[in-house]
């Protein structure tokens, strides 16, 4: 017994490694687009039901009831859930519609009347709401006391520092870039994305009821952005990620001693001197643009001239490579809104292009100017 | 459903119901959660126990009342109010005559003032008519200003004239009931604790009122259940960067805390054992001023047991505290409390500067177990930078013992000596197993080889002339060796510790050379500058005989163990590693190839010595500027525990635990561990026992880094500073070995039984003595209690250490340098009566100058022969006084009792007058001249 127990632990706890953790949410939630059927009140009452036996037993394992009771990581198990059911909620409902137009009926909204009763149906269920939600926070703030630490002391910094979970997307970034991109740059880029989003995105379809298959690549990129790069890595951030920032499996303890090795290269290390052999040219401006040539046209290449590429038709493209045209979206938004869409896209990209390389390559940099602090 | 209705609302009632419940159950839960919060449940425990006091105090307040005294009053009140009624007639008049000028009065009160606000108004416009001369809103001329000038002094007239007539009727009121008023005030000083305890009793009833204002969500009002806090202002807390007030709020659940009533109460109500110095506002640290976790540390604001982080002083009592009180530690704060028997750690942080704390008798014996067993010889230790060398200088050891001894010495001096504070360095925790043994071997004959090599050459000291060892003992036993020597060494860490300063005396000879042994007894200066061992005057006779019982002592199972040898194949290994560290692999084996056995040796063992610290504690050739080598304890008991690395042991993650456990096994957090012989663990073991261990583990914790203003931390006064230099030499020089300074030490007492024969307790030595004469005895010590054979030493002092002992001495008791009694021509008459008093009280039948056969050293005193130069005049009255007060425990019979009320009393009415401070004086100026 013990040893399938063992095991399961160790098949969870290899799981939430990054790379497997990462890699298994974004196939899956990939894959529910393609296979529909998923998005069930049956898959839906599996999944949970799952979630929640898993949680509830877990909790009989010290390390993880240490890390998921903490008061401070409470919210975190209601998040997890609350974006999970919403989720769901709104695709279940979007793919019924969608059988139902293809069945030439209306959408379930049309059904329903137009107008209810302020009193007593929306002044009860608020006021009900309001009561309920009291019960909640009182309830919560007997049985767990506010985390109150001691006052900061600048000489003992806690490890792990941690910002607040609403933060820990960024701070994932962190891991993967320079703190003035993924701590000034990609926070702007994703404020002013947010905020383009209605400019960009002029399909009219869908307002005022669910649907998927009208929204298709919006509903796809969104989600992969809100999910996977944002609370995938909150919660990650929250439960897997302990002292010295190191992964942690849900069944581990967070050893502060444990020690990870950290042998990340940049892209010039590979060129000059895994592929040529030779030291990193050195002396200068000059020698250190040299140096980082090839990161500079990837780089260039990502940002500049691949929106350019991806506007061609796909005739242009190699087989295999087809998948790469955009072309529709150029013809039906335009060059201004495609460029905006696209760059934003790209940039959102980045992150799991970096992940990945840094997981395959232990990539650390592809533009590296130490010298001025530009690293990219 | 109803159409248009999104929701049942039959159901919608339902739910309304039952969350409805559900928001009551929790916001009574809440209240609740609220009303039984720890502190307020122990404040309503201690109102029962209050009461009960209070009950106790009223019932004894009232046995003490005088009754017969009392009833006396009573009658007397009872005849004066009669005698006053009969007067009534005078009093109703005067009575009503005073209220019907009250009516007046305030009738004229209130005119005058109406008066004067129009008129203070009128003087504004009139000054401001008179100077600018524009008329400023309005203009008062001299006419208008005149007239209300007027009518405001005749209203206030009349206002003063009433007054008047009201003074006079209301004394006129208090002659005719003076009496009746004086014993009823006489009658409530009688009763007065019991009314005080009534009303207080009164106060704590268990009534409405009290209970309503502390009843739940109406306790915000004004509740008697309270958070009761001290803001501390000198002993402040540092939070990021900046130095705030403490705030303590340990007294909301220590409630008896400044109480000596509840000296026995169950805590958390407990009195503080030691009010005299703590807690009290006339104690020397009032809580007002230091708070509570200035010394005991801890969060002070925190309401919970385990909050406050109370901590528990061992496994047992931890056990006890999860049950009672549900204890868990908070790892929430950095300075968590001290431990009940650690607390004196605590006085460190303001009493840094001070070799010696009164009353703090743990923590003395902390600091004397951290000094004697050196660890401020690796370890940096603020107080210890210009210190000498813990051990002896090993510059000559080559005269003093042979290689083969100190070879198995080093290898385990506990073995030779137990009480050794010389530690292990070699087969512990990390270098015990099979593949070490000749590896250590190796170490400790190559940095032997070193020691003996640089040793200097030095003197060859010829044999010592024959002794006799049972004289040799007998003068071991009596001389004072002792004070600072054990010569028995079971269960040396019940000795005092001052007998702890110097090396147990056990197998010396084993040791030895007996020459060197010789010479060393007669003058220790010779072989060593530094050393504090004095000289006891001994003649060559004397030492001859103490060497030849030293040289008696021997350790023959510690003779029979194996000398370490060098292994070849080790001494390569080691060699090559040292030469590694700064050359390439094979330059380093060329290297070795050309060294000679020896050289590898003396290599070796210079590395060695560097990592192992040895100049630590020992004056070593080549290592005279040497860094110490351990991690600097100045600030240790302020390091994170996060920094500490608990290596794979299981222990509690606080300060003493570690600690305790890294002198118990200094090399455990090395287990399990990968490390080469370069980056292990090098602390030796120290063998302490328990209790030592103990003291140091204290020692270090007090070592804090915490900065408080001036106000909150001790300075010493211009005497205390002076007192503090000589209590630094009398550390140095061990004085405590055999005499009580402070009230501490007398180390040697142990071994005399006979009160008598030991040396002197030195209370009020700075009063006793005129300082020309403590200065030359310091010096030169000459015979004062003949009878003692515990002879006082001749300590190599400067004529500077000697001027700062005296002084020293003087600023402890308030002496001073010159003692104006020298001046003075006594008085032929005083002499004679002196001299009548020494002969009726019989003086002279103890203090006599030779031993008198059947007199018990106990009974012996010093001759007044010496007298004249030695003490000083103001002292003997004192001591005739009181002489148990000065040393507790003398035979010196106080022939000048006092009575109940503190009344001297004489035994000789006749003389003087019978006034004992004259006869007192008489006596001393007597004896200030005896021998002239």
């Amino acid at each position: 017994m013990t040893t399938v127990l063992d095991l399961f632990r160790d098949l969870v706890n290899w799981a939430s490694g990054p790379t497997v953790l990462f890699t298994i949410t974004t196939v899956g939630l990939l894959a529910s687009f393609r296979f529909l059927g998923v998005w069930s009140r049956t898959s839906a009452r599996i999944l949970f039901s799952v979630l929640a036996v898993f949680y509830v037993a877990s909790m009989w394992d010290p390390n993880f009831f240490l890390i998921v009771a903490k008061p401070d990581n409470v919210p975190i198990t209601g998040v997890l859930f609350l974006v999970l059911f919403f989720t769901w909620f709104a695709m279940h409902q979007g793919v019924r519609n969608d059988e139902r137009g293809a069945a030439g009926q209306e959408p379930l909204e049309k059904q329903e009347s137009g107008k209810v009763w302020v009193w007593p149906d929306l002044v009860y269920t608020e006021m009900l709401a309001m009561v309920l939600l009291s019960v909640v926070l009182l309830v919560w703030s007997i049985l767990a006391l506010a985390p109150l630490e001691q006052p900061a002391n600048p000489a003992d910094s806690p490890n792990p520092s941690k910002a607040p979970w609403y933060f820990l997307g960024l701070q994932e970034m962190l891991v993967y870039f320079d703190p003035w991109l993924a701590g000034v740059v990609f926070p702007t880029l994703i404020i002013v994305g947010l905020i383009a989003i209605p400019y960009i995105d002029t399909n009219p379809k869908g307002n005022g009821y669910y649907t998927f298959r009208e929204r298709k690549a919006e509903i796809v990129v969104f989600l992969f952005g809100f999910l996977i790069l944002w609370c995938l890595l909150v919660i990650s951030g929250t439960f897997l990620r302990g002292p010295n920032w190191n992964f942690f499996g849900p069944y581990e303890y967070w050893d502060v001693h444990r020690v990870e090795p950290l042998l990340n290269v940049n892209v010039s290390d590979f060129f000059w001197v895994k592929l040529l052999g030779r030291p990193l040219p050195s002396g200068g401006f000059v020698a250190a643009l040299l140096r980082e040539w090839v990161g500079v046209i990837l780089v260039a290449g990502y940002v500049f001239v691949l929106p350019v590429v991806m506007s061609w038709k796909k005739d242009r493209f190699p087989t295999g490579l087809k998948w790469l045209s955009l072309r529709k979206y150029y013809e039906k938004m335009g060059p201004t809104r495609y460029y905006v869409g696209v760059s934003l896209f790209l940039m959102m990209m980045s992150l799991p292009i970096k992940m990945y390389l840094r997981w395959a390559f232990n990539l650390k940099y592809i533009v590296a100017f130490p010298e001025i602090f530009f690293n990219i | 459903m109803k159409p248009g209705h999104a929701h049942d609302i039959n159901r919608l009632h339902v739910w309304f119901a039952v969350s409805s419940v559900l928001l009551l159950f929790s916001t009574g839960w809440m209240i609740w959660f609220d009303y039984s919060r720890e502190w307020k449940s122990y404040q309503r425990e201690f109102v029962q126990l209050e009461r009960d006091l209070t009950a106790r105090q009223m019932q004894e307040a009232q046995g003490r009342i005088d009754r017969a005294e009392l009833d006396q009053v009573q009658t007397e009140l009872q005849e004066a109010e009669a005698a006053l009624a009969a007067e009534r007639g005078a009093l109703d008049a005067v009575e009503a005559e005073i209220a019907d000028l009250d009516e007046r009065r305030t009738l004229a009160d209130i005119r005058e003032r109406e008066i004067k606000a129009v008129y203070d108004s009128d003087k504004f416009y009139y000054e401001e008519t008179r100077v600018r001369g524009t008329p400023l809103g309005r203009s008062v001329s001299d006419e208008e200003f005149a007239a209300l000038e007027a009518s405001f002094f005749e209203a206030r007239e009349v206002r003063v004239a009433i007054d008047y007539d009201l003074t006079e009727k209301r004394a006129e009121r208090r002659n005719l009931r003076a009496r009746v008023t004086d014993l009823a005030g006489e009658q409530e000083r009688l009763t007065q604790a019991v009314t005080l305890a009534r009303r207080k009793l009164d106060s704590l009833a268990d009534n409405f009122p009290n209970t309503f204002r502390n009843l739940p969500i109406v306790d915000f009002i004004d509740p008697s259940i309270e958070v009761r806090q001290v803001l501390v202002r000198n002993v402040t807390r540092e939070l990021n960067f900046a130095q705030v007030p403490r705030i303590d709020r340990c007294q909301s659940c220590h409630l008896g805390i400044d109480n000596p009533d509840y000296a026995d109460a169950p805590q958390p109500f407990t009195a503080h054992p030691d009010l005299e110095t703590y807690v009290d506002r006339e104690s020397a640290h009032p809580v007002d001023d230091f708070g509570c976790t200035s010394c005991h540390l801890g969060r002070g604001l925190k309401l919970s047991f385990s909050g406050a982080t109370h901590t528990p002083e061992s496994v047992e009592e931890e056990h006890e505290w999860v049950e009672k009180y549900g204890w868990k530690e908070d790892h929430y704060w950095d300075s968590p409390m001290y431990p009940a028997n650690l607390t004196e750690a605590g006085c460190i942080k303001c009493h840094r500067d001070q070799v010696f704390i009164p009353r703090a008798n743990d923590l003395n014996q902390s600091r004397m177990t951290y000094e004697l067993a050196g660890c401020w010889g690796c370890h940096n230790t603020t107080g210890y930078e210009d210190r000498r060398r813990r051990g002896p200088s090993l510059k000559r050891i080559a005269a003093k013992t042979d290689r083969d001894f100190a070879a198995r010495w080093v290898r385990d001096p506990k073995a030779f000596r137990p009480s050794t504070w010389m530690p292990t360095f070699w087969d512990l925790g990390n270098n015990a197993d099979a593949d070490h043994r000749a590896r250590n071997d190796t170490e400790i004959a190559a940095i032997v080889e070193y020691v003996f090599a640089n040793s200097e050459s030095g003197r060859e000291y010829a044999a010592p002339p024959r002794g006799d060892a049972s004289r040799g003992e007998a003068f071991v036993d009596s001389l004072g060796c002792q004070g600072c020597h054990l010569l028995d060494e079971t269960d040396y860490d019940r000795a005092s510790i001052y007998r702890r300063r110097g090396p147990a005396l056990t197998g010396t000879g084993a040791k030895l050379n007996a020459g060197f042994l010789y010479e060393w007894l007669k003058d220790p200066r010779h072989y060593w500058e530094e050393t504090f061992m004095p000289s006891l005057r001994l003649t060559d006779g004397e030492a001859a005989d103490i060497t030849a019982f030293l040289m008696g002592l021997g350790n023959d199972a510690f003779a029979g163990r194996p000398v370490p040898q060098a292994d070849d194949a080790e001494l390569d290994a080691i060699t090559r590693e040292f030469l590694r560290t700064n050359l390439p692999d094979a330059m380093a084996a060329d290297r070795l190839a050309e060294m000679s056995a020896e050289e590898k040796l003396l290599f070796s063992g210079e590395r060695l010595i560097l990592r192992y610290g040895c100049f630590g504690c020992h004056d070593l050739a080549g290592f005279e500027d040497a860094q110490k080598i351990g991690v600097d304890l100045s600030t240790w008991g302020s390091k994170m525990v996060t920094r500490l690395d608990f290596g794979y042991v299981d222990i509690p993650h606080t300060r003493q635990a570690w600690l305790e456990q890294k002198i118990a096994a200094p090399r455990i957090y090395d287990e399990g561990k990968v490390k080469s012989p370069g980056e292990k663990l090098r602390m030796p073991q120290f063998g302490l026992t328990d209790s030592d261990r103990r003291h140091v583990v204290r020692n270090v914790l007090g070592q804090v880094r915490d900065e408080f203003p001036m106000e909150g931390v001790k300075t010493l006064s211009a005497a205390e500073a002076v007192a503090e230099q000589a209590r630094v030499l009398i550390r140095n020089y061990n004085c405590r070995g055999c005499h009580l300074v402070d009230g501490v030490g007398g180390g040697i007492y142990e071994t005399i039984e006979d009160t008598g024969m030991r040396p002197p307790d030195l209370h009020t030595q700075g009063k006793r003595t005129q300082a020309d004469w403590l200065y030359h005895f310091l010096r030169e010590p000459d015979e004062v209690r003949f009878w003692l054979e515990a002879r006082m030493p001749t300590f190599p002092l400067t004529p500077e250490e000697a001027n700062t002992l005296v002084s020293g001495f003087l600023a402890m008791d308030g002496g001073q340098p010159f003692d104006t009694e020298q001046e003075r021509v006594y008085d032929r008459a005083e002499l004679r009566v002196g001299a009548q008093l020494l002969d009726q009280l019989q003086c002279e039948r103890c203090h006599i100058a030779s031993a008198a056969g059947t007199m018990e050293a106990s009974q012996l005193a010093p001759s007044f022969r010496l007298s004249g130069e030695r003490l000083t005049h103001e002292w003997i009255v004192d001591w005739l006084l009181d002489p148990q007060g000065i040393t507790p425990g003398t035979q010196m019979p106080q022939f000048w009792p006092t009575d109940q009320q503190g009344n001297l009393l004489t035994a000789l009415p006749d003389v003087l007058d019978g006034d004992p401070m004259a006869q007192m004086r008489a006596v001393a100026s007597y004896i200030m001249e005896y021998d002239r």
